[in-house]
């Protein structure tokens, strides 16, 4: 069983240092994938932040002209 | 036939107002030189290959020729020219064409006055495919004028014009200078244009046609709103 | 109505997105660069949504110099900021997977450099907003200037056929690619996924945009009396 699991290893004459080097390789390119992703959706985040602050601003606008217009009705 | 006319006096009139001060053309001159020094302590001239002297030759004639792309609209400002001129009975393009040749014959002999200077500072035998390299000058000063012309008129009546003009120009004229740096570079290491290098100069008319043709299409909306 | 139909939309692209990262993540890693190679499936869509971005940006500045309907300037810039942020995202999950195949953060290639440049431009268009006042000028000269850049726009794609470079060449749909076709369906259904999040983005900017206009005529109205 054990040789039977060892045969694709001997076949490609890789040396278990190989299957480590690859192992870490592996780990390495899904460390980067996560960060990409990761990076993509923290900027389209971002972009959705400033719309935000940019909503925020605008009702502030809105209050304000409200109240400019209450007070000259009173006037 | 009336519109060349037009053109002409309009390059003509620019022309003479520049040259009685010369003050934009004196000024991008002593520009060029003042960078081509600074820049030579950046680069040691010996140990530079050529290539590279060919791409620093094209970023002096980019921020010296602002200088004068700068003054082109901003000079008619004063006095409400520039509302004088778009109210003559002038097409928005004739009035470009006129102004962006004039821009052009003043750049260029900034530049033809800067590259034996630039030989001698570098050490650079630019002389060796003389009338190719002067295609390739003429070709990209035009493409450097066209952008600069156009947005110098978009730029000339907002905030931060000195600061908006360039950076709106130099992205825009990536391509042009790239191709002119590429192309400037084999011909000082005297190599002709072949056909490792021909793509360049396709891309060089190409960026000039284009926005020729755009610039004339559009600045009607930019003269008239 | 429209608050209904975003809201729809935005637990369509939801799903959507959910979906296909599921189906991503069952995708084994391609043979030579592993499970990096994944990110194609948000690199590219990514660059996709920004092109369409861009011509939506072209096509609308268009319509505004031709009708001078500020609709459509607001529309312009709702498309042009939604770009921009998509084609940073393309921009730096780029330069992650460049960093692990290449061994660089970033080359200056001819594609990967007319991308940064489409990016500095369209926000120079926004900065060139933010500089004038006038609202028809800042319309005006903002459409003129999204015409200018979009002519940048076919230097990006054509670079890759026109120059050697590193970036690799196109995949999809050409007779030359190898990409298979399932996975080319998957790509294809992220970016009806990210078309989607960009369509709803562009809405909700499109909306702020009006309601900032609509402020603005009211307070003029209201200093008018």
């Amino acid at each position: 069983m054990h040789l039977i699991a060892h045969l694709p290893l001997l076949w490609a004459q890789a040396s278990p240092e190989d299957v480590v080097l690859e192992m870490a390789r592996l780990q390495r390119n899904f460390q980067f994938l996560s960060y990409g992703f990761a990076a993509a959706w923290t900027i389209l985040t971002l972009f959705v932040l400033m719309m935000v602050g940019r909503e925020r601003k605008l009702k502030r606008q809105i209050t304000s002209l409200k109240a400019m217009l209450e007070e000259r009705q009173k006037k | 036939m009336e519109f060349a006319r037009l053109v002409f006096v309009i390059m003509a009139k620019d022309l003479r107002a520049e040259l009685r001060t010369k003050e934009a053309v004196n000024a991008s001159f002593a520009f060029a030189v003042v960078i081509l020094v600074l820049l030579s302590f950046v680069v040691e001239s010996n140990d530079v290959p050529l290539p590279v002297l060919g791409g620093l030759l094209w970023l002096v004639f980019a921020f010296a020729g602002t200088l004068v792309l700068n003054r082109s609209f901003a000079r008619e400002v004063p006095n409400d020219c520039l509302d004088a001129l778009i109210a003559a009975p002038i097409s928005g393009a004739a009035l470009f064409l006129g102004k962006a040749l004039a821009n052009f014959l003043l750049v260029l002999v900034v530049e033809l006055v800067a590259l034996p200077v630039f030989g001698i500072f570098y050490n650079v035998r630019w002389t060796q495919q003389f009338w190719q390299l002067m295609l390739v000058v003429v070709l990209g000063t035009w493409g450097v004028t066209v952008i600069g012309t156009v947005f110098s008129a978009l730029t000339v009546n907002i905030r931060l014009r000195e600061v908006m003009l360039p950076m709106l120009t130099y992205p825009m004229l990536l391509p042009a200078l790239l191709g002119a740096m590429e192309l400037t570079g084999s011909l000082v290491t005297g190599a002709p244009i072949g056909p490792e290098t021909v793509t360049w100069l396709k891309l060089l008319i190409g960026f000039d046609v284009l926005f020729t043709a755009a610039s004339v299409t559009l600045v009607e909306f930019i003269l008239v709103g | 109505m429209r608050e209904k139909l975003l809201y729809g939309a935005g637990l369509a692209a939801f799903l959507l997105l959910a979906r296909n990262i599921l189906v991503i993540a069952d995708l084994p890693g391609e043979a030579a660069q592993g499970a990096i190679f994944k990110i194609i499936f948000f690199h590219v869509p990514a660059a996709w949504t920004a092109m369409v971005a861009a011509t939506a940006a072209l096509t609308l500045s268009i319509l505004f110099l031709k009708t001078k309907d500020f609709r459509y300037d607001a529309a312009a810039v709702a498309v042009t900021e939604v770009g921009l942020a998509f084609l940073a995202a393309n921009l730096v999950t780029g330069s992650i997977w460049g960093r692990v195949i290449w061994g660089i953060w970033w080359t200056w290639d001819v594609r990967l450099t007319s991308a940064l440049v489409c990016w500095l431009l369209y926000a120079g268009y926004l900065m060139l907003r933010h500089a004038i006042e006038e609202p028809t000028q800042r319309a005006t000269f903002a459409a003129v200037f999204s015409i200018f850049a979009f002519i940048d726009v076919p230097i990006v794609i054509f670079s890759i056929r026109w120059f050697r470079t590193q970036h690799p060449g196109p995949v999809f749909l050409s007779s030359t690619g190898s990409f298979p076709h399932d996975w080319t369906m998957v790509l294809l259904w992220n970016w009806v996924a990210l078309m989607l999040l960009a369509s709803i983005l562009g809405a909700i900017r499109l909306g702020q945009e009006e309601t900032q206009r609509e402020i603005d005529y009211v307070r003029r109205m209201a200093h008018a009396l």
